[in-house]
């Protein structure tokens, strides 16, 4: 480890660390039930992710495809039926 | 930045871990078994069933014992604190591990090493004894890979939106007796052997004679299927 951060157990194994990169969560989005889009902000060389979340009480079907080009985060949907998600977004 | 700190890294970028920070860190792993596939249904089937807290944002992520085998979900439903899903894997039986990550507030703080809390609310926001959600690759679609950075390290696949579909055709007139029903169920899988996360449609064709239709495995739905590599060295 040329850089970075590590600490240890009290018996001398590796309890955490970050030397490259460090994932945390930016927010979330709605995609009620029309397409749409939001714009990762720019976080330097970090690369970011999503997590599709679906209320449980809502039937699986009808949920949007996702796609990522450059920082958009977009979302359509393809069916008839429709079944809104909250997109968690996060960098890594 | 009002509390916290700052790491510069090894590839030159500095890592901020202050108030504002975000993260799931690892709740509760375990490990099961995929039940034997038959010739109706050459999935190997197992249903997880966990107890969480609250209704935090609960993330799976599986890791076959064979990382060979191509392992996914069909789907999760939640009743109260009680969440389901539903994981399958193209044959059977097939074991894995599981690791369950979820908000940090439903997680007991450790006593050893550095934390961070938000002044506004003296919310917990780091702690360096939580094993955190480490992403290390993301993947879209079937049918693809992409690699990561360090093959030694070891990897499970967290869903990060499950895809499958489900179709059904006649094959002779309904009114003819027997009927004959094929149905077609296509299960995104995923997996991560020698550093590369990869995916594939797992298929599975059925076909019935009535009386009865295939059995329906519950779930018709389509998106897009979506993975994470999740880096769980030492979890």
């Amino acid at each position: 480890m040329a850089t970075g951060m590590r600490v240890w157990n009290p018996d001398g194994s590796i309890k955490f660390e970050v030397t490259t990169r460090l994932t945390r969560l930016l927010g979330s989005v709605q995609t009620g039930n029309q397409d749409g889009f939001i714009d990762i902000p720019n976080q330097g060389n970090q690369i970011f992710f999503f997590i599709i979340s679906i209320d449980p009480a809502q039937p699986t079907r009808g949920i949007p495809v996702i796609g990522i080009s450059g920082n958009r985060l977009s979302w359509t949907f393809v069916e008839n039926v429709r079944t809104a998600c909250t997109l968690y977004y996060g960098l890594w | 930045m009002a509390t916290g700190f700052k790491v510069w890294t090894n590839n030159g970028s500095i890592l901020t871990i202050d108030e504002s920070y975000e993260n799931l860190s690892l709740h509760s792993s375990g490990s099961a078994q995929t039940s034997a596939a038959t010739p109706g249904a050459s999935y190997g089937l197992y249903t997880l069933s966990l107890s969480l807290p609250s209704a935090g944002i609960p993330q799976l992520a599986l890791r076959a014992h064979d990382p060979s085998q191509y392992i996914g979900i069909v789907g999760a439903a939640r009743s109260g604190g009680t969440y389901t899903f539903l994981i399958r894997t193209q044959g059977g039986p097939v074991a894995f591990d599981w690791y369950v990550f979820t908000i940090p507030t439903d997680i007991a703080p450790s006593t050893v090493g550095l934390k961070v809390w938000r002044p506004s609310d003296g919310r917990l926001v780091f702690d360096t004894g939580m094993k955190w959600m480490r992403v290390a690759g993301q993947l879209l679609g079937a049918d693809a890979s992409v690699g990561l950075a360090d093959p030694t390290r070891t990897y499970a696949v967290a869903y990060a939106a499950a895809a499958m579909n489900q179709t059904r055709q006649w094959q002779n007139w309904p009114e003819t007796n027997p009927a004959v029903v094929d149905q077609q169920t296509n299960i995104i899988g995923a997996r991560v052997l020698g550093g590369v996360l990869s995916s594939m449609s797992m298929r599975v064709d059925v076909t019935q004679s009535s009386p009865g239709t295939p059995a329906d495995i519950g779930y018709i739905s389509n998106g897009v299927a979506a993975f994470l590599a999740l880096d769980i060295t030492g979890y």
